[in-house]
């Protein structure tokens, strides 16, 4: 889920985490951090990249029908907490037409979706959202 | 040196409408449309959907089939008609989106429904050539269809990505055709928001003129006759083309039948018969020789003949699959359609 009114070079800096849910592994204690941290808490400043996998469980969700400006006319939004791995994601959850089907527990995948467009003329900004694998309807 | 695909991978959206449910929108005879078209529902991208995170989604699964790590892709060509945006590609989007390596040749490539086919065909060269190990070509579209205009009816919503390389193929690619001619059949003019087509150019003068002449082309190259093949597949842009496309050429129904998804999901243009492809894959014996021929308005064809090797089997459960796809679904109405597919125009965008 891109973060709502970006600039185009935070946005442009964020690419590795919107699009790839690329987090850090720590080399000292092996903890995963995602979004990426400078410091791990057993002090090792020294990290590999380390994608997260692209299927998890949900664990919580929410449903707004009372949303910005510039999802108004996608409402309602879903959104929800998935676990990938053990490293717990939030992210708007898509091609769930009737969200009171969704349920905690139900599998989902990592898709790769638009998030928002500055009108017709600026720039797409795309990334990661979350799909029930067996859709909500 | 045999060159081939390595991995393939397919996207299509959840979202169908009915083509019963454009027809009552717009007062035609729903039957009389199936009936010319063959086409009984056609697969919707969400509001969220479009040409780039389409071809993200099966390049990702052609990865996976092909087993391989992104840093060994040497190349990325997309095929679309339909880019987001006029100037900004979506090749080098997939870059970053599959973490390839920066030296990578990326291009978006436009031949109406055609490019997909001809990002195989240059791949294969540059594999040829030993410029690069493995390429990704891409072929996705999501075009329009001016609402209550009979395109509406059959234009769908898709994606295809094949490996192309040399080791651990699935399928060898053994010889390609071009046929090609400026033909005005359909177009798309820049800045307009819904293509046309020429009147009276669409069937023999373009379509069959060029899937016949390349097809029998490349059999001819290869002195090969319609009884050779196991399976043929030709572009998709209704279901009673291909059909009679195969007729006219001497392929009985049951080999051009497996590769037909147009009457699931609508014509995908550049994913059309490499669709069609991917999900006869799915189905073939190993040493299958396959026929297929795309084609694209303006106007040309690619024939190829595809062999499978025994390795096929193995990589079709690795990733989604287009039989799987065209079950996964969920029909939307005539409103819902026009929302998705943004055709509503609104101030307040």
């Amino acid at each position: 889920m891109v973060d709502q009114n970006l600039s185009v070079p935070k946005y442009w800096r964020k690419i590795p985490q919107y699009y790839r849910l690329t987090a850090v592994k720590c080399r000292k204690c092996g903890r995963v951090y995602f979004p990426p941290r400078a410091a791990c808490e057993c002090g090792s400043r020294e990290f590999d990249e380390y994608e997260l996998p692209r299927r998890g469980k949900l664990i919580e969700y929410t449903v707004l029908r009372s949303v910005t400006s510039d999802f108004e006319k996608q409402r309602p939004l879903a959104f929800g907490i998935a676990d990938l791995g053990g490293v717990r994601v939030f992210g708007q959850l898509v091609d769930c037409p009737n969200p009171d089907k969704l349920s905690e527990g139900a599998e989902v995948e990592v898709v790769f979706r638009r998030v928002k467009e500055d009108s017709d003329y600026g720039i797409i900004y795309y990334g990661f959202k979350l799909r029930p694998v067996k859709g909500c309807w | 040196m045999a060159v081939g695909i390595v991995g393939w991978g397919a996207y299509i959206p959840r979202y169908r409408i009915k083509t019963r449910e454009i027809a009552e929108a717009w007062g035609d005879d729903a039957l009389r449309i199936r009936d010319m078209y063959l086409v009984e529902e056609k697969a919707v991208g969400y509001i969220d959907e479009d040409p780039v995170t389409m071809a993200v989604e099966a390049s990702r699964d052609a990865l996976t089939r092909a087993g391989i790590a992104p840093s060994e892709v040497g190349a990325v060509f997309a095929g679309t008609e339909s880019k987001p945006y006029a100037v900004k590609p979506i090749s080098s989007i997939l870059i970053d989106a599959l973490n390839l390596k920066r030296q990578v040749y990326s291009v978006d490539m436009e031949f109406a429904c055609k490019a997909g086919s001809d990002a195989i065909v240059n791949l294969m060269g540059l594999v040829k050539s030993g410029l690069i190990k493995y390429g990704i070509a891409v072929g996705t579209d999501s075009s329009q269809g001016e609402p209550g205009e009979h395109l509406e009816y059959t234009v769908g919503t898709g994606a295809v990505a094949y490996i192309i390389g040399s080791t651990n193929l699935v399928a060898e690619i053994k010889h390609t055709y071009p046929f090609a001619s400026d033909t005005p059949d359909f177009w798309r003019r820049d800045g307009s928001p819904y293509p046309v087509h020429g009147e009276g150019f669409t069937g023999e003068p373009a379509y069959f003129r060029h899937i016949i002449g390349a097809a029998k082309g490349l059999m001819e190259e290869l002195g090969m006759k319609p009884n050779d093949f196991d399976y043929a597949i030709f572009h998709q842009p209704n279901a009673r083309f291909p059909v009679r496309v195969a007729q006219m050429l001497g392929f009985p129904l049951e080999k051009v039948k497996p590769g037909i998804v147009v009457d699931l999901i609508g014509n995908t243009y550049n994913a059309s018969a490499l669709l069609g492809l991917a999900k006869v894959l799915e189905e073939a014996k190993p040493g299958s020789k396959i026929l297929v021929v795309t084609f694209g308005s303006g106007a040309g064809s690619n024939a190829f003949y595809i062999e499978t090797t025994d390795l096929l089997p193995s990589k079709v459960k690795l990733a989604r699959t287009v039989s799987e796809m065209l079950e996964d679904k969920v029909y939307i109405d005539y409103s819902l359609y026009l929302k998705y597919r943004k055709i509503i125009k609104m101030i307040h965008g």
